[in-house]
């Protein structure tokens, strides 16, 4: 896909600088980001790194030979390094490394799910550097030193913010410490994904968001997960009821629809099930209830009750205040609702679920309180 | 409630009826396949069902049947509660002659949710066999299957001379 | 010249030589050493620098005894000599093997006093920490845990404190305080690796307490410098001095798994450098054999299965048999994928050390009698056979409830092919057991009557076993009676008395009848009616060649036993003799089915539609008509050609019945032949 947003330096000879100005470059300058640009290369696999070199326009240029066998990973990142020549360079680039990494492994991250109201229907001219732009003017004008870079990659806009701000630590020093978060929002939806924000730095994005966006109202969804696919999806599904009659999908939530695979069942004259009538009932209610489709990847929900016994009458009450019955249930695996329809199936379940058990994917939450009382 | 009985039908002529009752999951279907394509000179019939009592609905098309067995997989205890419940549906008679046991992933040592013993002592007191077999391995199936046959046969009084009662009976010693 | 004054001379103790004024002051021992020292007033003096000298090539070279170090402790800790010197000192306080407790406490304590300054502190917790495995009772130590503790707080001392209080820590030394301390600690001074190291020693031993994840660092604590190769240094010094007089040799081998190391014998040269040149010094070393914990390669080897089995030490068994019950019952090898070969592997190697012993090992004895309730048949069908064929002599019952009654049920549902097996190794036991066993068990209850451990057996066990009382000839008796039971079982079974099945059941009785000529066994087992009479009328000739010629040897049998006094024969003879009886009229005397008292089959009239369909019944089963012998008889005829004009000639003439007899016993048939010669009386 386009990458936008990053101006290519050329490579002319005028340009060359002679070597006393590298190396009358301040250590103090140069070497953290020396050290964060090997992190952030290291980071990455050796088979990724072939994709590092193919996207990114500058290591284009080096004629590093990525499919000499065997790769030896340091020398690599070695060569790649020597190509950049100066700070500057190094710096454009640790952005856009970091943000190539969430791309390709933001299964590793807790995203949490925005819903913005109201937007303004101008979809159209949402384009990385519009979003880049806005983004960093808003949040430059507060207390942080903020650096924003936004690329458009399979119809999203990936968006890496990082806040600086100083930090005293012992006596005298004064150190900056910066804090990377990364933005995902996919234009015609209105869902923006965020992980690794401080609590400290939300509210801040919100009302940026809502700035550049133009919406009315920004609200967290108790909604958060490690696929990004299936949170917009479960998102997408709570606000539109069955999204099969719906055409408008997105086009993130299309490419990760899959048809299940029906049961291999060899079909035998000889064989006869003796339930054969309740089987296919089971069957007809599990595909009623959660589709045909495979069903979105959540890997926690958890279930709050906070109550207290019946029957109890007021001055009861007020002593056994410590008698709440406070209970949580916690579902964790890879996917917790395909665990759910399997447990209808194998009949561990009984049929009949309640809404916020069997109607999970159109709910679009991952904690339920099932009751809360004062 | 439709119990089985031995009186109210007619076996059939080379064929043996075989009912597989055990939980989802437990291996029935496969056990069916395995049961089916033995070599053997009868016909086998296979219905299985999930547990007892059979749907009244069947009662009228389905078959005499020759050997029941209650398959129990080791390493799940909701098998062995529908077992245990199923077990009372059974008329008396039916456990002399037509009952087999199997013990499922018997080789899993480390995952069993129960004892064997709980099964080896079901089989001494009903009086039936147990056998033991395993889902994973190909060959393991078919021996399962092969001696599953071979009990049908001699509980479908298709071999000569000799019922599942006399076979019982020299399990005392001489 | 200045004269130097020997500090010796303020000693009261040592004489005052006039020599030592005028030579150069010399430090011979030790003793000497630390005398100077802690007299010593000034720290330039020459003595004071030989004395240290000394300390440290002699540390160096052999380490300290366990008083000097004392000694040298209240020196360094009183302060009197400079901070170099002290530090050289407390270099050398190398052991030579243990270091007293009270050297460390007093090294604490002195700490404690405040005249050290807190490098050296920093030294001598470095120093314990390096010595701390040869400290003896460190009881004393934990009691003083809490001072220990206090020195988290200086900051220099605080990484040797923490690494001493990780080698140190019990669980009861965890508390709650102590847990925040090390918290508030790290929030000061940050995630420092040895207070994270400590955090995660705490956690592990009380994990409810510590809530906070300490993040895992590669390196807790700091090496020692060069601490770890003085220590060693001097150990291997001294080792020659320590260590036993006769050699230990010791295997080295890879454990478990599917890497199947060949283990090295390695051998440490205490005694010069010659390795073990005879075959005479081994076996005189065998009794330090260590075999190591990888029990499966020790018994894979035959050399190595050798010096087991001969090696006169219990330890070596008890050893043995605790590494095999681990083997077997901790270790589950039942089926875990990848596992299948591991134990295809074990039960093989297992079963041909059976065989070479030609005695079952007790624990897989144990493991068997769980095993074969669970078994399905066919895993390791060869192997568990193998292993049931060579079961000790037990009670009887214990054996039918462990082994033949599921065997027994595993019978009834298999295939021909294995009951033919089954019968083989139930064959096999039997043997086994008359063979082996009952000799092996006379012996041992002897023994252990008598109590006499000089008497040298010639059948022993290898494993030390109690034997216990039991009527052996009874149980062999029982057995035979059991397997002729499964016999039957087995013949019901297959109503076509399949030819394969007919050969294994007579084979077992061949057996026995062998068991008599050849080891004297007074085993008495006749065969079942049904095996007699489905012998008699089957189709297959050898069969009923076979079953005709146990007859005649069972009568042989018998006779001789009727020798011997004390044999109960009546019933067996009775027996024999309905049997003789049946089968004489039924191939020769042409009254088969005609009721007779005595015969045993044919009490009972046959019913007259058999009678009336049939003409001659009793003439069914001559040996002319026989349907067995049908070919034989056939090609004889076509042989006899002229000389017999109608073939009931084979009966009426005697020149043809000789000739057909002669005829049947080259054909390999003699059993009828010997049977008929034995019982009939030709004319």
């Amino acid at each position: 896909m386009s990458e936008g947003g990053l101006a290519i330096p050329t490579q002319n000879s005028a340009t060359v600088r002679p070597n006393n100005d590298v190396q009358s470059v301040n250590r103090n300058e140069v070497d953290p980001i020396l050290t964060r640009l090997k992190r952030i290369l290291r980071k990455f696999r050796k088979d990724e790194l072939a994709t590092v070199v193919a996207t990114s326009a500058v290591f284009k240029i080096a004629e590093v030979d990525i499919n000499r066998q065997p790769i030896d990973k340091e020398a690599l990142i070695k060569g790649l390094i020597s190509v950049l020549e100066d700070v500057s360079e190094m710096q454009r680039i640790v952005p856009l490394l970091e943000l190539l990494y969430i791309r390709l492994h933001s299964n590793m991250r807790t995203w949490h799910v925005l819903q913005v109201r109201n937007m303004e229907e101008q979809q159209e001219n949402v384009t990385p550097e519009y979003f880049q732009k806005l983004l960093s003017d808003y949040l430059n004008r507060s207390k942080y030193e903020v650096n924003v870079t936004c690329q458009l990659y399979e119809e999203g806009l990936w968006t890496r913010i990082s806040f600086t701000e100083p930090v005293r630590k012992r006596s005298q020093m004064v150190v900056f410490k910066e804090s990377t978060s990364f933005l995902l929002y996919y234009p015609w939806t209105p869902y923006v994904l965020y992980c690794d924000l401080k609590v400290a730095h939300q509210e801040l994005v919100q009302r940026a968001i809502l700035q550049t966006l133009r919406g009315t109202k920004v609200k967290k969804l108790p909604l958060t997960g490690h696929k990004i696919s299936a949170l917009i999806q479960l998102a997408w599904q709570k606000d539109n009821c069955r999204f099969e009659e719906n055409e408008g999908l997105p086009y993130v939530i299309k490419k990760e629809l899959k048809k299940r695979k029906p049961k291999e069942f060899v079909e035998n004259s000889n064989i006869v099930n003796e339930h054969e009538h309740e089987y296919r009932k089971q069957e007809d209610y599990v595909e009623k209830q959660f589709g045909i489709y495979e069903q979105p990847s959540l890997e926690n929900i958890l279930y709050s009750i906070k109550t207290s016994f019946y029957g109890l009458d007021a001055s009861e009450k007020n002593e056994l205040d410590d008698h709440q019955v406070v209970c949580t249930v916690n579902f964790k695996g890879q996917s917790v609702l395909e665990g759910i329809r399997e447990l209808v199936c194998q009949g561990i379940a009984d049929r009949d679920l309640p809404d916020y058990v069997g109607n999970l994917s159109h709910l679009g939450v991952n904690k339920v309180t099932i009751k809360e009382d004062k | 409630m439709a119990t089985i009985t031995s009186i109210n039908k007619e076996p059939g002529v080379d064929k043996v009826v075989i009912l597989l009752i055990g939980g989802r999951g437990v291996g029935k279907h496969r056990l069916a396949t395995a049961l089916i394509q033995t070599r053997s000179s009868l016909t086998v019939e296979v219905r299985t069902c999930v547990k007892l009592p059979l749907p009244k609905e069947n009662e009228q098309e389905r078959p005499y049947i020759d050997l029941i067995i209650f398959i129990v997989d080791m390493t799940s205890r909701a098998s062995k509660m529908i077992l245990e419940e199923s077990l009372p549906y059974l008329m008396p008679e039916c456990f002399v002659d037509k009952v087999c046991f199997v013990a499922m992933n018997s080789s899993m040592v480390n995952s069993y949710s129960f004892g064997i013993d709980r099964v080896i002592d079901c089989g001494d007191l009903y009086g039936c066999p147990v056998l033991y077999g395993d889902l994973q391995s190909r060959s393991h199936l078919d021996n399962l299957a092969q001696q599953i046959i071979n009990q049908a046969e001699v509980k479908a009084g298709l071999k000569y001379n000799i019922s599942s009662n006399f076979v019982t009976a020299s399990f005392h010693g001489p | 010249m200045k004269r130097v004054t020997s500090p010796k001379a303020s000693s009261s103790k040592r004489p005052r030589k006039s020599q030592d004024s005028q030579k150069a002051p010399t430090i011979d021992s030790v003793h000497e050493a630390l005398d100077c020292l802690e007299s010593a007033t000034k720290t330039r003096s020459l003595p004071v620098q030989l004395s240290v000298d000394l300390i440290e090539r002699t540390a160096r070279s052999e380490g300290l005894p366990g008083d000097i170090l004392i000694t040298l402790v209240d020196i360094i800790g009183r302060r009197k000599l400079s901070e170099a010197v002290c530090r050289r000192l407390i270099r050398s306080l190398l052991p030579f093997d243990i270091i007293p407790i009270i050297a460390v406490l007093k090294t604490i304590s002195w700490m404690g006093v405040g005249n050290t300054s807190i490098a050296l502190q920093a030294e001598l917790m470095r120093w314990i920490v390096a010595v701390y495995d040869h400290i003896d009772q460190k009881e004393d130590l934990h009691s003083i845990y809490g001072i220990i503790f206090h020195y988290l707080e200086c900051d220099i001392v605080s990484p040797f404190a923490c690494h001493l209080l990780y080698l140190l820590t019990r669980k009861e030394d965890v508390l709650p305080f102590r847990i925040r301390r090390v918290i508030t600690l790290q929030s000061k001074v940050g995630a420092q690796p040895y207070l994270t190291g400590l955090l995660t020693l705490y956690k592990t031993y009380r994990p409810d307490l510590v809530v906070i994840q300490p993040k895992q660092k590669q390196k807790f604590f700091r090496s020692l410098g060069g601490w770890d190769s003085l220590i060693k240094e001097v150990k291997s010094r001294t080792l020659h001095i320590l260590a036993p007089s006769v050699p230990e040799i010791q295997y080295t081998m890879a454990h478990q798994e599917e890497d199947l190391v060949r283990p090295e014998i390695q051998y440490q040269p205490v005694l010069g450098k010659n390795g073990i040149k005879t075959f005479q010094e081994l076996q005189s070393l065998l009794e330090n054999l260590k075999p190591p914990n990888g029990i499966l390669s020790v018994l894979r080897s035959p050399a190595r299965r050798i010096i087991l089995t001969s090696c006169t030490d219990r330890t070596l068994l008890v050893r043995m048999k605790f590494l095999l019950r681990v083997l077997l019952f901790d270790e589950p090898f039942h089926f875990a994928e990848g596992k299948k070969r591991r134990g295809k592997h074990i039960l093989r190697t297992l079963t041909d050390i059976t065989e070479e012993l030609q005695e079952g090992i007790p624990e897989v004895e144990s493991f068997l009698m769980h095993y074969l309730q669970v078994w399905n048949g066919l895993q390791w069908r060869s192997s568990v056979l193998t292993l049931i064929s060579r079961w000790p002599l037990r009670p009887f019952v214990e054996l039918k409830e462990f082994v033949l009654k599921p065997v027994h049920k595993l019978l009834c549902s298999s295939s021909l092919e294995f009951q033919c097996s089954i019968l083989e190794c139930l064959t096999q036991l039997c043997k086994n057991w008359a063979v082996v066993e009952l000799p092996r068990y006379k012996q041992a209850k002897m023994r252990q009557e008598t109590n006499v451990d000089e008497y040298v057996p010639v059948i022993s066990s290898v494993f030390d076993q109690e034997v216990e009382e039991l009527d052996e000839e009874e149980c062999l008796m029982e057995l035979a009676a059991y397997i002729g039971h499964i016999c039957v079982t087995a013949l019901m079974l297959n109503p076509t008395s399949p030819p394969l099945l007919m050969y294994h059941i007579l084979r077992f009785y061949h057996m026995t009848v062998d068991l008599y000529y050849t080891h004297d066994t007074t085993l008495l087992a006749l065969p079942a009616a049904p095996v007699v009479y489905s012998s008699l009328f089957s189709n297959n000739v050898f069969c009923l060649s076979e079953m005709c010629r146990l007859i005649t040897r069972y009568r042989g049998m018998i006779q001789s036993l009727k020798q011997r006094t004390g044999v109960q024969l009546q019933r067996h003879i009775d027996e024999l003799n309905g049997y003789i009886l049946d089968i004489s009229n039924t191939i020769w005397r042409n009254k088969a089915f005609k009721p007779e008292s005595e015969s045993v089959l044919f009490k009972v009239p046959i019913p007259a539609s058999i009678s009336h369909s049939i003409d001659n019944p009793s003439e069914t089963f001559l040996l002319l008509y026989h349907p067995a012998l049908t070919a034989i008889t056939q090609n004889f005829l076509k042989k006899a050609g002229d000389r017999v004009q109608h073939p009931k000639q084979v009966i009426s003439d005697r020149a043809v019945r000789s000739a057909y007899l002669q005829y049947l016993s080259s054909h390999y048939m003699s059993g009828i032949t010997d049977f008929l010669q034995t019982f009939i009386k030709m004319s």
